[in-house]
């Protein structure tokens, strides 16, 4: 049987899919029981558009931060990447060869794509960047050791557009991040410049 | 089990975003070691810090959020990546920064002053940022009473003023909400099982309720009070349609209660059946006319609230 992108056993350590149940129970931008490192800080702050809560790049938000300046130096050279949102965990940040496993597995219907991916069937849709938006990779090579160092992030790499992956049912039009990609249109018009002329 | 299963080892701290920005975030800076600049500012609505981001000029300003669910992960090429957020950088007026502080040396002293003695912040040093960006200094009159001395300028915040401008927010945001998908009628939520264009009925007053919603998010609690006032929203009556207002208190599990989905799908399911389901002699008594007619349930409500 056709067992999906199965990835070395080395990397397979720790990936823990969750069950179809949890996924249609998933709810959205939850700031509970995020894990440790990603706090976005103590409470979440009111979110305008639900599917979206406050960033950050710092282990704390609270913790006075210094800034975080993106070297854009490597822009012209920086490579196109192809991303896939998983609906899983994987406990892991490394290489996993994507490309002799996950992507050949990968099967384009007339609606949607689907892989099975570690014996579970998964569903994907590919979704573009935002007109006028740019997909950014960033990447932090070396954290200073004081906090008051200005911390550089370096661009990695770029994307146009990435595959949205759900467990067995497909991305539609009420997903979260479906959802969430039509936010920038909204905060243009929330903050566009006030004209002069009166009302 | 899973509780435990989800901590991460201390040592591993993201050290790879993957962000969506709008073009202008990528503009080469003038100097080799310039370039857009993360950094944490008051969010004007909480007080709280949160993440901005200014341009390689430091002109603009944009909003970093994150789309964040539970089980995501990223592969990026031929790698593998816990941390399955996507950042969002937006475009952010920075007016509404500046404004946090104007109110509160409104509150605080109350009289003319400098700029740069309002704008100031021990905790968050980066504001001072705010007062370089052109655009703050173009639209500054928005907001403020201005007095001239010597060559010196003083401002005091004008809530009169503010209301204006916000106002004319307001309503730039209304013509986006129109002219996209998104169903203002009821909740936030809805959105995600009825499609905008099924909706008909849309009153103006959803769009303006629904754009002070969202303009809210950028406002102290009090001033989104008065807003609401001055934009003469009606107050809601119906039990169905919880006034966006409400989902907004600031809890730390506010969200679960919002993306309960089923709870929508329940109520819509409700109305479709009364809509489609009708019999012939229904559908012929709907056609009767009913003016100076009562509805039964009129006769049982203990409150004359207004029946269709």
């Amino acid at each position: 049987m056709h067992r999906g992108g199965g990835l070395p056993p080395a990397e397979c350590a720790g990936l823990r899919t969750t069950s179809p149940s949890m996924h249609q129970d998933r709810r959205a931008a939850r700031c509970e029981g995020v894990p440790v490192g990603v706090i976005p800080f103590s409470g979440c702050a009111r979110d305008a558009w639900p599917q979206l809560s406050s960033a950050c790049l710092w282990s704390k938000m609270s913790e006075s931060s210094s800034p975080v300046r993106l070297d854009l130096s490597s822009l012209r050279e920086a490579p196109q990447d192809v991303l896939h949102m998983l609906p899983c965990e994987v406990e892991h940040n490394g290489s996993a060869p994507v490309d002799r496993y996950f992507t050949p597995a990968i099967r384009q219907g007339s609606q949607e794509k689907s892989v099975s991916f570690r014996g579970r069937s998964l569903k994907g849709q590919e979704v573009m960047v935002p007109q006028g938006y740019v997909g950014l990779v960033l990447k932090e090579d070396q954290r200073p050791c004081t906090e008051e160092e200005e911390r550089t992030v370096r661009l990695k790499s770029t994307f146009g557009a990435l595959t949205v992956w759900n467990l067995e049912r497909a991305p539609s039009a009420d997903d979260g991040l479906l959802l969430a990609l039509s936010w920038p249109g909204i905060a243009e018009a929330i903050h566009a410049p006030v004209l002069k002329k009166e009302q | 089990m899973l509780g435990s299963g989800r901590r991460r080892p201390a040592d591993s701290r993201p050290d790879q975003w993957v962000l969506v920005a709008p073009e202008p975030v990528t503009d080469l800076p003038m100097k080799p070691d310039g370039g857009p600049l993360f950094t944490r500012l008051r969010n004007p609505s909480t007080g709280e810090a949160a993440l901005y981001l200014f341009n390689s000029s430091a002109q603009q300003l944009f909003e970093v959020k994150a789309f964040h669910e539970e089980y995501r992960s990223w592969f990026i090429g031929q790698a593998v990546q816990h941390d399955g957020r996507l950042l969002f950088a937006t475009p952010m007026d920075p007016l509404f920064l500046v404004l946090f502080y104007l109110i509160k040396a409104e509150k605080e002293q109350g009289k003319f002053q400098p700029l740069d003695q309002v704008v100031v912040d021990s905790e968050f040093s980066s504001c001072t940022m705010l007062l370089q960006c052109a655009r703050v200094m173009d639209s500054l009159h928005h907001v403020i009473e201005e007095k001239e001395i010597g060559n010196k300028k003083f401002y005091k915040y004008s809530q009169e003023k503010t209301l204006k401008w916000l106002k004319k927010k307001v309503s730039q945001t209304v013509k986006v909400l129109k002219s996209s998908n998104v169903c203002v009628g009821g909740r936030v939520q809805s959105a995600t099982f009825i499609s905008g264009k099924q909706i008909t009925d849309v009153k103006e007053d959803d769009y303006v309720r629904y754009a002070h919603g969202l303009i809210s998010e950028y406002i102290s609690e009090d001033l989104s009070v008065e807003l609401s006032k001055y934009l003469q929203l009606p107050e809601l009556t119906s039990p169905e349609a919880d006034p966006p207002l409400k989902k907004r208190k600031f809890s730390d599990a506010p969200v679960e209660a919002e993306e309960d989905y089923t709870k929508f799908n329940s109520s819509d399911l409700k109305n479709k059946k009364t809509t489609s389901k009708m019999s012939a002699a229904q559908k012929a008594l709907a056609k009767v006319d009913k003016t100076g007619m009562k509805t039964i349930s009129a006769f049982f409500s203990a409150k004359p609230k207004a029946t269709k």
